[in-house]
Parts: C-alpha cells; sequence; structure tokens
C-alpha cells in the first residue's frame, strides 16, 4: 500500500490554491517539510541552523507534517563527539520548539537528510543514536533518507541506524558532463543500482522526482543550472537550445555559443523508474514522496499523471 | 545534494584507473585543485582577497574551508571596533576594550554602571581591566548604556540559533526610539556615531529602509572615518537594494568593499545582489554613480571578481583608469586561473599520455575541444600581450607579476622563445614572484626540446631538486610539483614511448618523499604510479622500469628511482603477473620468486545480515559447475600467484606429456577450470587483475591485449571443448559441454550505456544482447545430447539459464 506525499523544501510554508487543491484531490495526507538546514559555523566552531522555515499560513486540516532537517557534511566532518551529543539535543529541541510555536500537528516520524559518506559515517551514525535518545523521538520513527550510491556502496558506506530508510530516486546522473542526458532521473542509470535494492537491510519509503531544470553549457563546459525558467513554447519541447547569437531569454542572458539541457521528470520515465524499484522490494507498505510541491512545478502534470507515478510502486 | 560526492561515486573513470580515488575520504573534487595550475595565488594578493581568488565550484574561493582548524574566538572582535574604544577610554590595553565591549555579559556591565553610579568599588571581574576603571573614574555611564543596548538588541540581527522565534517589529521599534532619544543626546562625537549607526542597523532589520537610508545621510555624511561609519554604509547599501535602486546600491557597497578589508567579502555579496551576480551589460549605467575614476576603477574590477567568463575588457577597463588599482593583480591572476581551467587543462588532458586526473575533465568531445583550442589560444594571446605592456609599466602594482604571467601564458601556447623573451627582460624583487618565475623556467625547459635527452635531463635535475624541495615548504608548491611530475613530464616521457621514465615520473607526483602532506583532504591522493604500471605498461617497458630502477646510471635516475612512489617488489610483482596474464608460466615464476611478500589468493565475503566479512582461501581450480558455490570450497593453505603459476605450469607439462591412449580430458578440464577461475568471472580473478569493479561485463572494448581473455574466456572454453571431445564417460562429457556453454555465453558482449545516444537505443541492444545470452544455441546440443544423464538434472536444478532456456523451448501447456 502506497501513502501518497510530498516533500515541501521553501523556506517559507505558503500553500496556494493550486497546491492545496492538488494535495485534496490526490487525497495526501502527509507533507515532508523541511524544518532547518545544519551547518558548520566556522567563526564560532560550532553547528548551526540555517534557514528555518516560516509558517507563513497553517498546514491544511488533515495534512500531518513530518518535520525533515538537511545537514550538511561539514558539521558532521568537525564536531567533536561532545559537540555531536550537543547537537543531537539541540536539534531535538528546535524541532520541539518549532512545531509549538507554530502549532503543527507532526506525525509520528522525524526525518534527516544527509549525503554521508564513508568518511562521514562514524560521526554521522552517533548522531542519529544521539538523537533516538531525546525525548522528542521517544516513540517516532526516525528516517534517513539514502541515496542510491549509498545504496551500492553499502560495504563502506555502511546502514544508518534508523527505523526506515528514504530512498532517493533523483540526481543519479552526471550533471556536468555534456553528454548525459537527464541527471535528475534515467531508467538506465537507476539498473546500475536497482540490484542492491532487495538486500538493503531497512525497510524503504520512496522518493521520486517531478521537477526540472536547465542545465547550461558552454561548448563543453557546465556553467551552471537554470531554475524556474519558462522559454518560449516551441524551444521548450527541445531537449537543448543552442544559442547562435547573443540571446535574451525569460529575463536571462546567453551568449553565442552556450547551450541548454532541459531535463525533466518525464512521467513515463518517472513511472519507470517506479516500478523498477517496486520490483526490488518486498511488497509493505510506504511512503511515496515526490519531489517536491511547488504550483510551477505540478502545472506540468495532470492529476492523472501525478496519480500513475504514485500508483507505479504498487 | 552533494553533488561533488555523488559525481565521484559514481563516475567509473577515475575509479577504474585509479582505484584508490573511490575510497579514499572527502568524495569530492577540492575546489582549490581541479585544474592543472603552476599559478600561485599567494604571488599577487593579500589574504584580504582570498575569498575572490579564482574557483568555478565555490562561490567564493573560501567558503569551503573545513581543511582549516576552526576556533579562533578572536573572529568576532572587529580590530578597528576595539581600536577605537581604546583610544576613547584611554585605556593602555586593547585586550582590556576587548574583553568589556565583546566578551562581557548583561550582569557584568550592569555591576559596571552600578559601580559608576553609586561609587561602590568596581567588581572583581572589572579591577584589573584599564577601560572600566576610566569608565567608572569618568563617570561614564553613557558608554556602559550603550554597550547593554547593544548586548539587549544582539539578537535582532543574530537570532538565538537553536530558538524557534518570531521577529517582533514593535519590540524593534521601540529599540529604535531608544537609540533616536540616546543619540539625541549622547554626550560625545564617538557616542553619538555610535547610537547613529544603531538606529541604522535595527531600522534596516527592521524593514524601514527609508528611515536607515535618511539617518546615514543624516549624520555619516562628509568625512566620517569612524570604524561603525563603513558598517552603517553596508546597511544603507542594503536599504537601497530592498527599496529597488540596485544601481546606488552596488555603488554603495563598492565604496563600503574598497574601506574595510574585514567586510569585503560580506559586501562583495550585497554588490552581486545588486548587480545581478556582475552582469557586464550594468557596468556602464553602475559606474555613472562614481565620482571619480579610482572609484569607477573599483566598482569596474568587481564586476570581473565573480563567475568562469574572461574578463579581459574588465583588466583593460581597469588598467586605463586606475593603473595602480589594487584589484588589478588579483584580476589578472584570475585570468590566469581561468585559462589554465579552460584551456590548459583540457588541452593537456588531451595530448598522448594525458592522464585526466582531474574528474572534471575526463571527458572531451574531440570535434567540439577542437573548436574551444583555437579560441581558448587566441585567449591566451590575447592576455598575454596586454600583461606584457602591464609589465613595463611602472605604474602598476608588482609589475612582475605581469612578467611571469605573460611568460607563462606563452608557454601554454607553446611560444617557447616568447616565454624566454618575456623572462629575460624581467626583473622583480619580490621572493615571490622570483619562485614564481623559476618554475615557468623549468616548465619552458621541461618542454622546449622536441626530445628530452639524458642532456637535457641533466639540464633539469637542479630544477627537479629545487621544485621537490620546494614542495615540502610550501603548499602551493606541493601541487605545482605533483602537477609538474604527473602532467608535464611523465607525459612528455610517455609521449616519446618511454614509458618507464614516465612511471617514475608518476611516482614522483605521488608526494610520498612528504612527510605529511597538506592538501590531501580530497581525494587525489592515490598512488598513480603503481597503478600506470599494473593497468597501462606492456611486459617489456616494466622490464626496462625494473632494469632503471635496479641500477639508475645518471643522476636524473637516481634521482628519479630515489624520490618515486614505486618501489622495486611493485614493478617486480607486476613483471610476474604481466606473465602470468600471458601464460608463460616459467618467466611468470622466475619473476614471482623475486618478489618480496607474496599475496594471498583470497576473497572479502560480506554478509549484510551479520555485518561481518569473512576471508577466504580461494580454490583456483574449483569445478566451475555452480557458480553460487565458488566461495564455498576453501583451500586450507591460500595460494598465491607464485604457487598457482607452479601449479599451472605442472599441469601444463602433464598435458604437453599425454601419450597416447591415456585420458588427457581431466587435465584439460582441470586447466580450463583455472583459466576460468582466473577470469573476471572466477573467484580468483586476483591472479591477474588488481581491481574488479561490480559492474563490469564483456563489453567488446579491451583496454590491454590481456583482458580479451580476462573477460571473453576463450583459451578456457578451448579447454573445456578439448576435455568434452576427449571425454569418455557420459556424465563428464556432459560436464564439460556445459562448461563450454557457459563461456559461450561470457563471450555474448553486452552494450556498455555510455555508447549509445538514447536510453531507448541502449535498452534495444541491451534486449538484444540479453537475447543472445538466454538462446545459448549449445544448450540445444546440452539437453539432446545429455537430457538423461544425471548431470542434466543436476544443472538443470541449479542454473536459470538453462531452465530458461529449456522452458522456452517447451510448447505451453506441457508439464515441466
Amino acid at each position: 500500500m502506497v501513502q501518497r506525499s510530498f516533500y515541501y523544501w521553501k523556506t517559507a510554508f505558503h500553500l496556494s490554491p493550486e497546491e492545496k487543491e492538488t494535495l485534496q484531490r490526490l487525497s495526501v495526507q502527509q507533507l515532508y517539510v523541511k524544518f532547518f538546514d545544519v551547518e558548520w559555523n566556522s567563526e564560532r566552531a560550532a553547528p548551526q541552523p540555517v534557514a528555518k522555515s516560516i509558517f507563513r499560513q497553517a498546514p491544511p486540516g488533515g495534512i500531518r507534517i513530518t518535520p525533515v532537517v538537511f545537514l550538511t557534511q561539514e558539521p558532521l566532518q568537525k564536531s567533536s563527539l561532545a559537540q555531536l551529543e550537543q547537537l543531537a539535543v539541540n536539534i531535538a529541541s528546535l524541532l520541539s520548539t518549532h512545531a509549538a510555536t507554530n502549532k503543527l500537528s507532526l506525525s509520528n516520524e522525524v526525518q534527516v537528510d544527509c549525503d554521508w559518506t564513508a568518511c562521514t559515517k562514524e560521526q554521522y551514525f552517533a548522531l542519529l543514536q544521539a538523537l533516538k535518545k531525546q525525548p522528542f523521538f521517544q516513540n517516532k520513527i526516525l528516517s534517513a533518507t539514502i541515496r542510491l550510491h549509498q545504496v551500492k556502496f553499502r560495504g563502506r558506506n555502511g546502514v544508518p541506524p534508523v527505523d526506515r530508510g528514504l530512498l532517493m530516486c533523483y540526481n543519479m546522473g552526471n550533471l556536468r558532463h555534456p553528454e548525459t542526458k537527464n541527471s535528475i532521473i534515467e531508467a538506465g542509470e537507476l539498473k546500475k543500482y536497482s540490484n542492491h535494492l532487495n538486500t538493503y537491510p531497512l525497510p524503504l519509503d520512496i522518493a521520486l522526482p517531478i521537477f526540472d531544470w536547465y542545465v547550461l553549457f558552454e561548448g563543453e563546459q557546465y556553467k551552471g543550472l537554470v531554475r524556474d525558467f519558462s522559454p518560449p513554447a516551441e524551444l521548450a519541447k527541445r531537449e537543448r537550445i543552442h544559442f547562435t547569437s547573443d540571446t535574451i531569454m525569460h529575463g536571462y542572458r546567453f551568449k553565442k555559443g552556450q547551450w541548454l539541457r532541459h531535463e525533466t521528470s518525464n512521467t513515463a520515465v518517472v513511472k519507470k523508474c517506479g516500478e523498477l524499484v517496486a520490483e526490488k522490494l518486498k511488497p509493505e507498505k510506504r511512503s511515496v514522496i515526490l519531489y517536491h510541491l511547488d504550483q510551477n512545478t505540478i502545472a506540468n502534470y495532470t492529476l492523472h499523471e501525478l496519480e500513475s507515478i504514485f500508483d507505479s510502486l504498487h | 545534494m552533494n553533488w561533488k560526492a555523488f559525481l565521484i561515486a559514481c563516475t567509473s573513470a577515475a575509479a577504474t584507473l585509479f582505484p584508490g580515488n573511490g575510497i579514499t575520504c572527502g568524495g569530492s573534487e577540492d575546489p582549490h585543485d581541479y585544474f592543472t595550475s603552476f599559478f600561485s595565488n599567494a604571488v599577487a594578493n593579500g589574504p584580504e582577497y582570498r575569498p575572490f581568488y579564482y574557483t568555478s565550484l565555490l562561490k567564493f574561493y573560501d567558503e569551503d574551508t573545513w581543511w582549516e582548524k576552526p576556533d579562533d574566538s578572536l573572529a568576532v572582535v572587529d580590530p578597528a571596533i576595539a581600536r577605537e574604544w581604546q583610544a576613547y577610554g584611554k585605556s593602555s590595553s586593547r585586550e582590556d576594550a576587548i574583553q568589556l565591549v565583546y566578551f562581557s555579559k548583561t550582569e557584568d556591565l550592569q555591576a559596571l554602571a552600578e559601580s559608576i553610579q553609586t561609587g561602590k568599588a568596581l567588581p572583581q571581574r572589572w579591577q584589573k581591566n584599564s577601560l572600566a576603571q576610566h569608565f567608572r573614574n569618568t563617570k561614564m555611564n553613557d558608554a556602559i548604556r550603550y554597550l547593554l543596548f547593544v548586548k539587549k538588541t544582539a539578537p535582532v540581527s543574530n537570532p538565538p540559533e537553536w530558538e524557534a522565534q518570531v521577529k517582533d517589529s514593535l519590540q524593534i521599534n521601540r529599540f529604535i526610539g531608544e537609540a533616536n532619544e540616546a543619540y539625541a543626546k549622547a554626550p560625545d562625537a564617538f557616542l553619538k556615531d555610535k547610537w547613529a549607526f544603531q538606529r541604522c542597523k535595527l531600522s534596516f532589520y527592521n524593514n524601514r529602509h527609508t528611515d536607515c537610508i535618511r539617518w546615514y545621510d543624516e549624520h555619516f555624511t562628509g568625512n566620517h572615518s569612524s570604524a561603525v561609519a563603513n558598517l552603517a554604509l553596508s546597511y544603507k547599501a542594503g536599504s537601497l537594494f530592498r527599496t529597488h535602486q540596485p544601481d546606488k546600491a552596488a555603488y554603495h557597497y563598492s565604496k563600503a568593499f574598497q574601506l574595510s578589508d574585514r567586510y569585503k567579502k560580506s559586501n562583495y555579496t550585497g554588490f552581486l545582489w545588486a548587480s545581478d551576480f556582475c552582469n557586464q551589460d550594468l557596468i556602464a549605467a553602475y559606474t555613472s554613480h562614481c565620482k571619480n575614476e579610482e572609484e569607477k576603477a573599483t566598482m569596474t574590477a568587481m564586476f570581473g571578481m565573480y563567475g568562469t567568463d574572461y574578463r579581459l575588457p574588465i583588466l583593460q577597463t581597469v588598467y586605463s583608469l586606475q593603473p595602480s588599482s589594487p584589484l588589478l593583480p588579483l584580476l589578472a591572476t584570475r585570468e590566469i586561473h581561468k585559462l589554465e581551467e579552460q584551456y590548459f587543462t583540457p588541452l593537456l588532458s588531451h595530448e598522448k599520455g594525458g592522464k585526466s586526473l582531474y574528474v572534471s575533465y575526463t571527458w572531451h568531445n574531440d570535434s567540439t575541444a577542437l573548436r574551444g583550442h583555437a579560441d581558448g589560444l587566441a585567449q591566451v594571446q590575447k592576455t598575454a600581450a596586454f600583461f606584457e605592456k602591464l609589465m613595463q609599466d611602472k605604474r602598476v602594482q608588482q609589475p612582475g607579476l605581469y612578467a611571469a604571467g605573460a611568460a607563462y601564458l606563452r608557454f601554454m601556447a607553446k611560444d617557447y622563445a616568447g616565454a624566454k623573451a618575456v623572462l629575460a627582460k624581467a626583473s622583480d624583487s619580490d621572493e615571490k614572484i622570483k619562485t614564481q618565475m623559476q618554475l615557468i623556467n623549468l616548465l619552458v625547459a621541461a618542454n622546449e626540446d622536441k626530445t628530452l635527452t639524458r642532456e637535457r635531463e641533466a639540464k633539469l635535475l637542479p630544477s627537479l631538486q629545487w621544485l621537490v624541495q620546494k614542495a615540502r615548504e610550501n603548499n602551493d608548491f606541493e601541487i605545482f610539483c605533483r602537477n609538474f611530475f604527473s602532467q608535464i613530464l611523465a607525459q612528455r616521457y610517455e609521449q616519446q614511448g618511454d614509458s618507464a621514465r614516465a612511471a617514475l615520473a608518476y611516482g614522483l607526483s605521488d608526494l610520498t618523499f612528504l612527510v605529511n602532506r597538506r592538501n590531501n583532504d580530497y581525494n587525489y591522493s592515490s598512488p598513480t604510479a603503481i597503478w600506470y604500471a599494473r593497468d597501462e605498461m606492456s611486459t617489456e617497458s616494466l622490464l626496462q622500469l625494473y632494469n632503471l630502477m635496479t641500477a639508475p646510471t645518471t643522476a636524473t635516475e637516481k634521482f628519479l628511482v630515489q624520490y618515486a612512489s614505486i618501489r622495486r617488489d611493485d614493478v617486480i610483482d607486476v613483471i610476474g603477473t604481466s606473465h602470468l596474464r600471458d601464460r608463460d608460466y616459467a618467466k611468470a615464476i622466475e619473476w614471482l620468486n623475486k618478489a618480496g611478500k607474496p599475496q594471498p589468493l583470497v576473497e572479502e565475503r560480506y554478509d549484510y545480515k551479520t555485518d561481518e566479512s569473512t576471508t577466504i582461501n580461494v580454490d583456483p581450480f574449483f569445478d566451475y559447475l555452480n557458480d553460487w558455490q565458488r566461495f564455498n570450497k576453501a583451500v586450507p593453505v591460500p595460494y598465491t600467484k607464485l604457487t598457482l603459476a607452479k601449479k599451472l605450469q605442472e599441469l601444463e607439462t602433464k598435458i604437453k606429456s599425454v601419450t597416447r591412449g591415456t585420458d588427457p580430458s581431466r587435465l584439460y578440464y582441470q586447466y580450463a577450470s583455472a583459466l576460468y577461475n582466473m577470469s573476471y568471472y572466477g573467484n580468483s580473478w586476483q591472479a591477474l587483475a588488481y581491481y574488479r569493479s561490480g559492474g563490469n561485463w564483456n563489453h567488446g572494448n579491451y583496454k590491454l591485449p590481456w583482458e580479451k581473455e580476462y573477460y571473453g574466456v576463450h583459451t578456457a572454453k578451448q579447454y573445456y571443448q578439448k576435455a568434452y571431445e576427449t571425454a569418455t564417460n557420459k556424465e563428464f562429457k556432459a560436464a564439460c559441454l556445459f562448461m563450454v556453454a557457459k563461456c559461450a555465453q561470457r563471450q555474448v558482449v553486452f552494450p556498455d550505456y555510455g555508447d549509445y545516444p538514447t536510453y531507448e537505443a541502449y535498452e534495444k541492444a541491451e534486449a538484444a544482447a540479453q537475447h543472445r545470452f538466454q538462446n545459448n544455441a549449445l544448450f540445444a546440443q546440452f539437453k539432446k545430447s545429455f537430457g538423461t544423464t544425471k548431470f542434466y538434472q543436476y544443472t538443470y536444478n541449479r542454473c536459470s539459464y538453462l531452465r530458461d532456456y529449456v522452458k522456452k523451448e517447451q510448447p505451453s501447456g506441457r508439464a515441466r
């Protein structure tokens, strides 16, 4: 059984009428909301929370909120063990006061998002264990995001000491490579990792992408990501847009010789990936979370398409 | 999402060539060392410009500072502010001022205020503090009131981190009222400045931007040099930005940038926002706000301190406006680094022997690279010509920098005579510049001859020794030294077909002669020399390397052997292995006998259920009828390459001496099994390969000849076939044919995803390969000839490929 869900990743929580309607029509009852990031403050030599979410609006009734904490690598690399213990206390306290201040109805899950590596695994796992000991986490499910490479290289990356994993099925290709077709999601890329899924020792929820972006290149050189970019309709259909002269388009300036690769989360591909993953996992109740809830993003999909993406994991 | 870590984890190019890369720590490209560089940032620029050194991987060069030791408790102290308080309070000690202004608690200040008001003795904490004493003696309660106000309002700009909080704008308005009142009544200019600053700052944070601008103009116009005036200017700039006046905001940020070293980065961040991240189309309109050429030069330069595009026109404008601009050397160094990143590094990696050690540049489509090459070269030459002009102008700061830059760029353009001519004209007394020039001299000397002869090597030797010494002393030179040996010298040797010397040069680039590596937080540092020998050298060149290492004759050879990471024992092992790959067992034994400590042929098995690993002594002669059991039967004493070679030689001799009338089938079968086990699919792959990626298969494209057997098991198949042909026992014959079929299946070439333009095309090719894989014609023969044997039943139950094949063959509805 699939529990439908979305990530809400913007700092200011404020649902547009379209976003609300989508949640309602898809019978979504759970949102994974990023509460804050944890970074390293080098001046004070201590971890610090940044980009704390601001609830400009109460979440709609009937929607439970799962807080997500995004943790960068640096606090793990630099914190002492004592600092990690304190970080666990601080995270728990900020989650708790943040929920209370904003009168939020929380689910019984808390998620930590961290792209840990073999070199930070010990610190990360120690932090997760310390989090579990906090009163705020009692009787709660602690989940952690799992990247595909962390599944594949489990031997050296280890398995985080949490109750559930959230498998991120996106950002799987080489973004900077000019010949990459789509770095967000490709069934071929996913296949390289999916063989390792059936033996992963944690129950897994699944996150699938519904975002798109443009990747800017100059010749072969990666120049950066262009988001919230809407070229004219006939160009928007193309996978690549080449600029043969200096061009201003939708407020962006492009130079002669630059080109864009439009990377999307095509419904068919996302569904295919959902199916590939489903084949490998034991049938059980799990959340399927789409990244992410945003009216511009959901405008690219019909309700039926979103529904079919959720259903691909059945 | 950490992109870089993810990319490394799934990029196989570097990991396959140098497996160390895949498993060392860091897992990211080093944003300060991701292209081939020989030009030091330190030559031109002071530490205040460090954030603006060139890197395309970070917004600011110093953003990622995890190699630096944290814990600088004085980082919060603004020395200018501390100095002013010290002077104001006539304190003899800067430390006293810092303690009182920055590190006192509210209750400490309250106690001090009480002491001033009541005449009570100073609290213990302040008794020895000269600033506190002065305030008490002169009854300067106003100063303490100000400090208490700063403590009270600190959360407005610096909210408590680990607390959820809601901004209280009414409360901030009350603070602003308090600051206004205190400003009006301030007893002296010092405190008036302070209160004026506070009301600017608080109004900014309370979104009262018009008030912020007005109050700044009211108080700080004219010649205000106090430290808070600079800070207030930034708030004014911020308020201009918030009130949609980005041009004026950028102008004010550029002024604030100029005034303070400490806040250069924060002011530049504001400038980036206001200038639409250095949108070049805005330069003319924005600089029209500048009052003089110097201001114009600064602001123009700031438009060139961000982004990856070449900015030579900006340098030219800055130079024409203010030749002595302190930003000009910074811009020049940035241009050199962009050319290194975008022209020089790809160029080196395209030349024969290019090692593409930097992951970002492992790929370059040849046609586009060629197109980019001509443009890049033109840019190098234009920039060099401009630097040559600057090096002769006495008005510029550090003309030697431009001389070094111009010579280096001429070198990049392969104009070695031009580079030497520039260096001959240059003179500079600055040590850093002299060192930089010496490095460029070495680069030219190592490249100007078509071939690196022994004579040239002898001439280079003192410089090579110097470079090694510099690597020991200096962070930058650690990288330059590594780059020189791996990207310049090794490459040159490879180009002239001297792999042995190339291996030694790689050996120096491994920098194992350094006791403590400084720049090793990222994963560049895997040993390249040994992997070069293992993966890219033929037996013949390995023997040359061995001879060179055994008896170096020239001084340069001795130097290279002494400092290279690669050891003679490693080379011996590779030579032995190389012979084993060629199935020349006598020579393999000869060489492996010389090797130091033989490595046992073992395999680590990881059990995720128990999270434990066990070591198995693999059996290279395992009868490979069932894939899953290949690690079940360990041998009591592990084989080594040497003992395996001996056993294989023995077997080969027996095969050769088989006489007529005897049955050689078991011998053939045993030999074939060993060859199969030593393949990619077997349990003893480590007898031939040093690294095995789980994601490979027979893709049909072999880097070295021995890989054809390693992936294609052709010889193994031949021997199974011979066994089949000579066997008489039907059950055994069945086993032989089954193994022939298995080898044939391994010879099905599977497509490599990267070779196909679309996923659909790849999927189609994969489906075709899969079809060939599953429709093994030999299975038909196997079933037909041996369907009634016990062995057939045994394999039918264990081999899913056979089962699938048989099921497909049967008409539907029939009992299975």
